[in-house]
């Protein structure tokens, strides 16, 4: 395409063929006042501020194609008088008082008030008599503020295919609206691109947005920053390989993640604000059962060595992680790992019928096969020694030690600590439990073992904890697993006594919970006068939290709960020694983990001389389609359930709990997806200032 | 193609029919020279209201369809649609062909787009067929309408004749609100090329303040409200406009209705807003004097706006029969029978139904204020005055 020169003002002006007036001034650098024109939205010439005069004629810059040597004047008398009559027509029709508009300081009509200097004075002022609309999931509709600009109308329309909103017409007065009563019968598709092309407040997040812009909330919530949105789409369109290299890209253990992720991504997804969220976790699941080749291993980076050698201590999530990406960059790297195999909580903690073991085996086969060294059944007392014989030290041996609560008969013999019943279990020693078993807790870590325990055999498995239903620690999931196994939940319960003669115990006894709130950190709870009564049981779990097994002796600094303190890059006081993973900030998840491991091994690349870029690229991403089309129905969508095995069944052994999708519904559950991401690709308002500091080509 | 088809059309000179009349030469140019013509869009200028030719999808939908397959044909255009008013809803349905209501957006068409008035391709179809181009215009004065349809060089005096009219003195508006006031002299001029479909006689008392006060609204109401200038503008004028025939004008509204008119006909795109102000442009010109007389004067030369108005009774006239008092729905008129009936200005809602009831014609309009009957309740026959309008 051959280049275009135009006369901007007495400025020459290089545009391309086909570019309009307007967007190759801006391109270039030249502001002309312009509210309808967006750069990733067709240009309509409506209104009426980017006015030039051309020929002796005033038109619209924004729809007049560039023709070589043409005479433009933005500038003067008459074009601008124009221009301002436009603001000033637009103003009149316009609420007067910008400082309580959400979108203060950040409204392109207010800049280009403060620009042009104008005010509707001498004309009639009206209130669009069109009422605030909060009626509709997740974008609030503030019509009043409307200029009529249209960008949301063709952002929904030209670029994204659906045509959920529209102009409208009553007693005289336009405004837009979607073409039925509310968006979710207007097949809207939620996709937020109306709301990030509006210029004023008229089209608004009903959660405000930071001023880093908008991106999808699954990706940002993820800890490990996995590409959810993309990947998803990639599912979509069934290219499960693909999907599965986006994923490794952020993630170690993706697939045993897959089975026991907390998904923090699925209470973030702007989707539940509709009917439920995406089943993301499923669906990632989904895509790495379907890459049996391993596509994205041989995409792999490697650095060459350096000759530096790092300690791990700890084989769980955060210490593979951490080991891993540190060989990727070229560092050797040894393992100490306590237990005879890696995994930690993977493979001693989380129980069978939710994390299958062949998966974690093979998972960290994966990560071991670049070149790392592990001494297993080696446990490290003295840090001090291991940075001396190294270059660096991680410490990620996570919380390991179940607590006990400090209540009398707490240390009978049939009262059991979660972590060492669960351990135990795992290595097919499982202690003896009687018939009537009461699991202490409410998190997860009290689900699996209550679960595990029926499975163990127990006829009558039941769960106390302080918590109410509604703000139950552990997962909705898992509470409703739980109740289809058999197992009953006494809510709002706090523990006095294990009662019983002798070694034996008869029950637990328990108060009401009135109100219970965490205060810096510390419980304020408030009990029910005269409530106690006794559970009935034999055995007793304790799942009411775990700790670090660390020491003041071992020379590090120790903060609540036994963690290890350390600064932002995950350094401890002492100077080649770091930490990461729930050691340092109390017990999480695995997820957290891999994504703590991750970043202590740049951190300590960095300190070994590395740049700490531990990014990869194992996947040419395509860019997604903006246009996403029409679907009937979409917004009510139900979310696809996995299969489940049948209670009475998983019940009797450590099978497998839960069946993984189908393509079919694999398919189907990420056609749900929002696709929030693709407003990533629409620009944000852009303000005259933008055009002073850098220029719009910048 | 059909260039026999096209030969003919062209033989004839004939035009575009509407705001944006053409030659069909000028028109037809660029697809002449290769430019495929992907869709013949048949459509109503946006600024039409009147639809003078609607017989086309009636009457003559014989006519109108050849002609569509004509220039179809013709062009071998790949798809026909067809624009219609919401208030031909149905006209077209057994075209066969698909039919949207509203305004055209002139936005969305595109370069292979060949866009016609139905009584441009009745004429070409006309002409297809051997007959002269013809021309519908509505004539209309007071509530009666009537569409005729005539050869097309016929002149404004030969539509209303046709259409069983006259008028000795007055004004003629041709184009209705998007028109022109007509001189004399081109009464016997063709009605094509000067205006569009209606023509409309004022034998006595036209404001054009208060005309273009209607179109402005009308164009309000009508605007797809895309383009800011032909929305707000049309919006501001029409107030504007409105302080004028109530007499709440101020002195810089002369200036506000210039550069609006200007800006509206100048910036919008499609004919609607092009067309709105056309009447209001020129009259502001050449009727200066009355937008004056309403905005400075606050006074309405012709009577026609209510505001500068009263109706009144004639205390020489009235018989205090009563006839008025009971059409008043607003209970406005005092005393009677036997008594010299008055009208409270202050609940009198000007319908003029007391006007058209009264035996006597006893009841007119009056400037505000003038006093042509008595102050207190009096017996008929026991007020004298003068029966001169004022």
């Amino acid at each position: 395409m051959k280049p275009v020169t135009f006369k901007l003002d007495g400025v020459t002006v290089t545009a391309k063929e086909g570019q309009s007036v307007l967007s190759a001034a801006l391109d270039a650098g030249h502001y002309i006042p312009h509210l309808c024109h967006h750069p990733d939205l067709p240009d309509a010439g409506a209104c009426g501020l980017c006015l030039v005069e051309v020929e002796g004629k005033i038109v619209s810059s924004c729809t007049l194609p560039v023709r070589e040597g043409m005479e433009v004047r933005s500038k003067g008398g008459k074009v601008e008088a124009r221009r301002e009559l436009a603001l000033k027509l637009l103003l009149a029709a316009h609420p007067e008082d910008c400082s309580t508009c959400p979108k203060y300081g950040k409204c392109e009509l207010q800049t280009l008030m403060q620009y042009m200097g104008v005010s509707p004075e001498g004309l009639e002022r009206r209130l669009k008599p069109i009422a605030y609309n909060d009626q509709n999931p997740l974008i609030i509709h503030d019509m009043m503020r409307c200029v009529l600009c249209g960008r949301c109308v063709r952002a929904c329309h030209k670029v994204r295919g659906v045509g959920a909103i529209d102009y409208k017409k009553k007693d005289g007065e336009t405004f837009i609206s979607p073409v039925g009563q509310l968006l979710m019968d207007s097949d809207c598709r939620f996709c937020g691109a109306c709301v990030q092309v509006c210029p004023t407040g008229s089209l608004m997040d009903k959660e405000e947005v930071g001023d880093q812009g908008f991106s999808a909330p699954c990706k940002t919530t993820c800890p490990a920053g996995t590409n959810v949105p993309e990947y998803i789409r990639l599912i979509k369109e069934g290219r499960y390989e693909d999907a599965s290299c986006l994923i490794h890209e952020r993630l170690p253990l993706p697939r045993s993640l897959g089975h026991i992720c907390f998904h923090p991504c699925e209470e973030a997804c702007r989707r539940h604000c509709l009917n439920e969220a995406v089943s993301i976790r499923n669906l990632k699941l989904a895509a790495l059962e379907r890459d049996p080749e391993k596509v994205w291993k041989p995409k792999r980076k490697q650095l060459p060595d350096t000759g530096k050698r790092v300690a791990v201590v700890g084989a769980g999530p955060c210490g593979l992680s951490a080991a891993y990406y540190l060989r990727k960059q070229g560092h050797s790297v040894k393992v100490f790992e306590r237990q005879p195999q890696p995994g930690g909580m993977l493979r001693y903690g989380i129980p069978e019928y939710r994390m299958p073991r062949d998966v974690v085996a093979d998972e960290i086969g994966d990560l071991l096969e670049v070149g790392i060294d592990v001494q297993y059944n080696s446990s490290v007392g003295d840090y001090k020694k291991l940075a001396a014989e190294y270059d660096a030290v991680v410490i990620a041996i996570g919380n390991q030690q179940g607590a006990r609560l400090p209540i009398p008969g707490s240390d009978k013999p049939g009262a059991y600590v979660n972590l060492d019943f669960l351990r135990q279990t795992a290595e097919g020693n499982p202690p003896a439990l009687g018939d009537n078993v009461l699991v202490l807790g409410g998190g997860n870590v009290a689900f699996d073992c209550s679960r595990t325990a029926v499975r163990l055999g127990a006829k009558n498995v039941q769960m106390a904890c302080l918590e109410n239903e509604s703000n139950l620690p552990g997962d909705q999931e898992e509470l409703e697993a739980a109740r289809e196994e058999g197992i009953a939940i006494h809510f709002g319960k706090s523990f006095l006594e294990i009662v019983g003669e002798g070694d034996t115990i008869t029950g637990v006894k328990t108060v009401d919970v009135k109100s219970m709130e965490f205060v810096d950190g510390k419980l304020n709870l408030e009990t029910v006068p005269d409530s106690e009564a006794v559970i009935p049981c034999d055995t007793v779990i304790f799942a009411t939290g775990q700790r670090a097994e660390m020491s003041p002796e071992m020379g590090l600094a120790l903060g609540r709960g036994n963690s290890i303190v350390v600064d932002g890059d995950g350094r401890t006081g002492l100077e080649n020694v770091f930490a990461g993973g729930d050691v340092t900030y109390g017990t999480q998840s695995v997820v957290k983990a891999v994504a703590s491991g991750r970043s202590v091994a740049e951190s300590v690349d960095r300190f070994l001389g590395g740049d700490g870029d531990t990014s990869e690229k194992l996947i040419d991403l395509d860019t997604a389609s903006p246009r996403i089309g029409k679907e009937p129905g979409f917004g009510a969508l139900p979310r696809v359930k996995n299969g489940v095995v049948p209670a009475e069944v998983r019940r009797t052994g450590f099978m497998r709990a839960e069946k993984s999708f189908t393509c079919e519904e694999a398919c189907k559950e990420a056609g749900r997806c929002l696709q929030c991401q693709l407003r990533e690709q629409l620009h944000p308002p852009k303000t005259w200032t933008d055009f002073e500091e850098g220029g719009a080509a910048k | 193609m059909k260039p026999e088809l096209i030969q003919k059309a062209l033989d004839a000179g004939l035009y575009e029919y509407g705001h944006h009349a053409r030659p069909l030469a000028q028109k037809w140019e660029p697809f002449l020279e290769g430019r495929p013509v992907k869709r013949l869009v048949v459509a109503y200028d946006n600024a039409d209201y009147t639809f003078a030719s609607q017989p086309l999808f009636t009457e003559e939908k014989a006519l109108l369809l050849s002609g569509i397959r004509a220039v179809q044909e013709a062009f071998d255009a790949e798809g026909v649609e067809i624009f219609l008013p919401e208030k031909m809803q149905g006209l077209a349905d057994g075209f066969g062909y698909p039919v949207r209501y509203g305004k055209v957006d002139v936005r969305e068409l595109g370069e292979g787009d060949l866009l016609h008035h139905p009584e441009t391709l009745a004429n070409i179809a006309r002409v297809q067929a051997g007959q002269g181009p013809m021309l519908y215009a509505q004539v209309a004065q007071g509530g009666t309408e009537k569409t005729v349809c005539l050869p097309l060089e016929s002149t404004v005096g030969g539509f209303i004749q046709a259409a069983g009219m006259a008028i000795e003195e007055g004004t003629v508006v041709a184009g209705g609100w998007f028109g022109r006031m007509l001189t004399p002299a081109q009464l016997s001029q063709p009605l094509y090329g000067l205006a569009n479909c209606r023509i409309e006689l004022f034998p006595q008392g036209f404001c054009p303040v208060s005309f273009a006060q209607e179109g402005s609204a009308h164009a309000a109401a009508e605007s797809c409200g895309h383009c800011t200038f032909c929305r707000e503008g049309n919006y501001q004028i029409s107030r504007f406009l409105k302080n004028a025939v109530t007499g709440h004008g101020t002195e810089e509204d002369i200036p506000w209705l210039h550069t609006l008119s200007e800006a509206v006909g100048e910036e919008s795109v499609c004919s609607l807003g092009q067309e709105s102000v056309r009447f209001l442009r020129e009259a502001l010109v050449s009727e200066s004097k009355s937008f004056d007389a309403h905005i400075r004067g606050k006074r309405c030369d012709k009577d026609v706006c209510q505001a500068f108005t009263d109706y009144a009774v004639d205390g020489s006239l009235c018989v205090g029969c009563d006839k008025c008092r009971s059409v008043c729905e607003a209970g406005a008129i005092e005393d009677g029978p036997g008594f010299i009936h008055r009208i409270d200005v202050f609940e009198c809602v000007k319908c003029g139904k007391c006007a058209a009831a009264c035996p006597e014609k006893a009841i007119y309009r009056v400037r505000v204020g003038r006093l042509i009957g008595p102050t207190k309740a009096t017996k008929v026959g026991r007020f004298r005055t003068s029966r001169k309008r004022y």
